[in-house]
């Protein structure tokens, strides 16, 4: 016998519940947010109409994106946000355990030992952990279409390419000659 | 004697807000069990086959998206003009100017035949992914920091992460196809000379930006 979630989720998922509404909710709240904390356009109490407006829009386009670009993210951001909370669930596990042998209070703990030029290690680690994430959920669909990036001639591509090689490595020569120069005072 | 004041305050404080927290997700699971009841119930006759797919496909031909394109210009325009004051503070002059900028971006997809609606649905996307790809790991990292917030500001705030960041958009750029707004630009170009000349000129131009670049950051750490 199908039970009643499965009847409510297969009718959710009949009327585009998750390929349109949900992505449309998440994009518009995460706009939002970020739109109000980083002040882009001064401070959120006078701007409240127009951060509501481009996370709205925003978050339409991203609603619009199954049918107008093709993307469809459904299977993708389901697959992601399980696999995401694996990965948290076996990094609390693993605290667990070690919290068996360490002193109380671990943040304050690993803010001592990874405190100072080391303590973005962990913001690091995580974004390496949610690119593994984002690769094996398949969700790279969004960046790398089916057909290619059709549309854009190869020469195009190619200087685009070329400019930005360009751009790195003059950046790096630069920066790596200031400072040694820095180092040789 | 102050202390334990503090302390008490801000105990009762807890409370208050626990018990508000508390109240709010009982009134949202009751609206969720009856919303969960009624698409039970409800006979399937009910939801139509991709109904909002074919809401979508209609607003495509409605043209709708290209009119929120054009809201979202004039908004992000008219909010910039305010906020840096480079014509005054007079609402109608940075209106107008916003509206009129807007109007002309609107008619760009009527002359080079490139609508703007499919790229920035893509940019959007992908930005939403990058989005929310940092607010996992944020949440992941979160566990080995006492004060995260702290911790960002200390971390988050050197030029290196502006310049990761910039990169990382020019490469949307591409993948999201936005790019192909220049290409369009240069193809319908009036000014009579053959689009790899045009290309080669721009070519230069972006290259001795770049050097002008890579020079002031040299420049900044010496």
């Amino acid at each position: 016998m199908v039970s009643p979630f499965e009847v409510v989720i297969l009718r959710l998922k009949d009327l585009g519940f998750f390929t349109f509404l949900l992505p449309f909710i998440l994009v518009a709240a995460i706009l939002y947010g970020l739109l109000r904390k980083s002040q882009i356009f001064g401070p959120p109490e006078k701007n409240v109409a127009v951060n509501a407006v481009i996370a709205l829009v925003a978050s339409f386009m991203v609603w619009a994106a199954p049918v107008i670009a093709g993307i469809n993210i459904e299977q993708e951001l389901s697959r992601f946000f399980v696999q995401s909370m694996s990965a948290t669930l076996a990094l609390m596990v693993a605290i667990l355990m070690v919290g068996m042998f360490l002193p109380p209070d671990l943040p304050k703990l690993f803010g001592e030992k990874f405190g100072g030029k080391n303590s973005g290690i962990f913001i690091a680690g995580a974004i390496v952990v949610g690119i593994a994430i984002l690769v094996t959920s398949g969700m790279t669909t969004v960046f790398f279409p089916a057909g290619g990036l059709v549309g854009i001639p190869e020469d195009l591509l190619m200087m685009v390419g070329v400019l930005a090689m360009l751009l790195i490595g003059i950046v790096l020569i630069v920066w790596l000659g200031g400072g040694r120069k820095e180092g040789a005072k | 004697m102050i202390d334990v004041q503090s302390q008490s305050s801000e105990t009762n404080l807890n409370f208050f807000q626990t018990k508000y927290y508390l109240r709010r997700m009982g009134r949202i699971l009751k609206f969720s069990a009856v919303l969960f009841a009624l698409l039970a119930l409800l006979p399937s006759a009910v939801f139509a086959q991709g109904a909002l797919s074919t809401l979508t496909q209609n607003l495509q031909s409605m043209g709708f998206f290209e009119i929120l394109l054009f809201l979202l210009f004039s908004v992000i325009f008219f909010a910039l003009l305010a906020k840096s004051k480079v014509l005054g503070q007079s609402a109608a002059v940075n209106g107008f100017v916003a509206l009129a900028i807007s109007f002309l971006i609107f008619i760009y997809p009527s002359f080079t035949g490139f609508s703007l609606v499919e790229p920035l649905s893509r940019f959007f996307t992908q930005i939403s992914t990058v989005a929310i790809l940092l607010v996992f790991a944020l949440v992941l990292s979160s566990v080995f920091y006492p004060d995260m917030s702290k911790m960002m500001v200390e971390q988050f705030t050197k030029p290196g992460v502006l310049y990761i960041l910039i990169i990382l958009a020019l490469v949307l750029l591409v993948t999201s196809r936005t790019l192909w707004t220049f290409w369009a630009g240069f193809k319908i170009a009036p000014t009579g000379g053959s689009s790899d000349m045009i290309i080669l000129i721009a070519a230069l131009l972006i290259f001795i930006v770049i050097i002008y670049l890579a020079a002031s950051v040299g420049g900044g750490k010496k």
